[in-house]
């Protein structure tokens, strides 16, 4: 039994020290846990693997996956899509963990002076850490909720932030500011949660769908943006890079790499662009997928015996509209391993 | 260290053996043919929702949705039972290899043009089906699990489907 024991601890012990040197690691997993890679194949979410950039992990009913990193531990409850992706900041890169679905419980690591802090949060809500634990959930209609049990978070949507202590709260309607804070004692449960989110979304699916909307067009003005500085910078530092040749002939080489250095930051501005848009991208397309498309799901089956229904066409209507503009907007963006 | 050479009886044995548990562990493909969607058909008209979550694959189509998550596949099949979705009376109109542009039957969209690319197997067909509780694509395929084609996606024709 001891001889078991030590070996468990020792396992234990090999499998941190792994995950805090390199990419995420699952160290439990049970139910029905499975990774999503970002070919859109997927494989059982076992126990010593590791997780990577552009991958989901989803949990089913009963399933339950913790993820270690150099960020911190990550622990996914049932019912659950949460994506790794790659953000940057001031031109660092940083790991970005996105709640698409469900609940995840973060115990995040304090980060070393000088070092970038990962991203956190949810698909309608971002949250700022500083070496704390909190919870993020996301609902069926693409509300947020951030609850902090020690540090302190600060939760920015559209613009406006909120910071939060421990025991502190909030909560998050898409394409909306972050509501009044509040303190709370013990935790919400996600399903009771969820499903009220999900009954209110029944209730107003034209609402609610016009907030998703709210959210996607926030994401696609960002995308559209990004896009037009990122082409004009690409271009130009395109064109001047295809006339170092000619200056290394005529003026010679310190000449040519006096001004490659001149014009390399415009091209790193690009290459920090094209991450914020694929970024941006990732985002939206996670919302399009477990907000957007489930809120369809859900109505399709509610109105199944009365397609003639005035609630039921005004949504299909405005479901149409959101996702032709979806499509138009993030079409050259997305590849076919998104899907 | 050498070890003793094998002889021909057991080698023999051994090879029956291998050929014998690669029969026995290798899936195969199912032939997806008018019986094999009345096999599904006569789950549904059961109710057995969860031999149909069994069955349906992930990520799965619902007309042009693709929906990823293990727990929908069991929300969808219990849903259409409640809502007395029985398929009496349903006949098979037409069998259509899911190839090609078959994708539109489904919705003529990128995103599911891709999802046929990449999710649906070579053997994939599309039934459709016309019931006394409306009209309806089946798209199955795949390895036979428990002698059933698994279902990929569900399109009801009788809607507001994109």
């Amino acid at each position: 039994m001891r001889r078991t024991a030590a070996v468990l601890i020792l396992a234990t012990v090999i499998v941190s020290s792994l995950a805090a040197q390199s990419n995420p690691l699952i160290i439990y997993s049970e139910g029905e846990a499975l990774v999503q890679d970002a070919k859109g194949g997927r494989r059982s979410a076992a126990i010593g693997t590791f997780v990577y950039v552009d991958e989901t992990l989803i949990t089913g009913r009963g399933g339950r996956i913790q993820l270690q990193s150099r960020d911190g531990v990550f622990d996914m409850s049932e019912n659950t899509a949460f994506k790794l992706m790659q953000a940057q900041t001031k031109g660092k890169k940083q790991n970005a963990y996105v709640v698409a679905l469900g609940r995840v419980s973060m115990k995040m690591r304090k980060v070393a002076a000088g070092g970038t802090p990962p991203r956190l949060g949810s698909t309608t809500a971002a949250a700022g850490v500083k070496g704390t634990e909190l919870d993020v959930y996301e609902g069926a209609d693409g509300s947020s909720l951030i609850l902090v049990t020690e540090g302190e978070v600060e939760v920015e949507s559209q613009g406006k932030t909120v910071t939060l202590a421990a025991n502190e709260g909030v909560e998050v309607t898409p394409g909306r500011a972050p509501g009044a804070k509040y303190t709370f004692s013990e935790f919400i449960d996600y399903s009771k949660w969820n499903q009220n989110k999900l009954e209110e979304m029944m209730k107003d699916p034209v609402g609610s769908l016009k907030l998703v909307e709210a959210e996607l067009n926030g994401y696609m003005k960002k995308i559209e943006t990004m896009d037009v500085e990122y082409k004009e910078k690409i271009e130009w530092f395109k064109n001047e890079f295809s006339k170092l040749d000619e200056i290394e002939k005529t003026q010679g080489k310190e000449a040519r790499y006096k001004r490659y250095h001149e014009i390399s930051p415009i091209g790193n501005e690009a290459s920090y662009l094209a991450i914020d848009i694929r970024f941006q991208t990732i985002m939206a397309l996670s919302l399009r997928r477990f907000v957007l498309g489930r809120m369809y799901f859900f109505i399709k089956l509610k109105y199944i015996n009365n397609y003639s229904d005035k609630t039921y066409i005004a949504f299909m209507t405005e479901y149409r509209s959101i996702l032709q503009t979806f499509t138009t907007v993030t079409q050259s963006h997305v590849v076919d391993q998104d899907i | 260290m050498k070890f003793p050479p094998v002889r021909r009886p057991a080698r023999a044995a051994i090879a029956a053996a291998v050929i014998a548990l690669a029969a026995f562990s290798c899936e195969s493909l199912v032939k997806v043919d008018e019986n094999e969607v009345d096999k599904v058909v006569a789950l549904v008209r059961a109710g057995d929702a969860a031999r149909l979550e069994k069955l349906t694959a992930l990520p799965f189509l619902l007309d042009g949705e693709i929906i990823a998550l293990p727990g929908d596949a069991g929300i969808l099949w219990r849903n259409l039972k409640a809502a007395g979705v029985t398929l009496a009376g349903t006949r098979l109109v037409r069998l259509t290899p899911a190839g090609g542009d078959a994708y539109k039957l489904f919705a003529d969209t990128w995103e599911v043009s891709v999802f046929f690319k990449k999710y649906v197997p070579p053997n994939g067909m599309i039934a459709e089906i016309r019931s006394d509780s409306g009209a309806y694509l089946l798209l199955l395929g795949g390895y036979a699990l428990d002698g059933y084609a698994r279902i990929i996606g569900l399109k009801i024709l009788d809607g507001g489907a994109p």
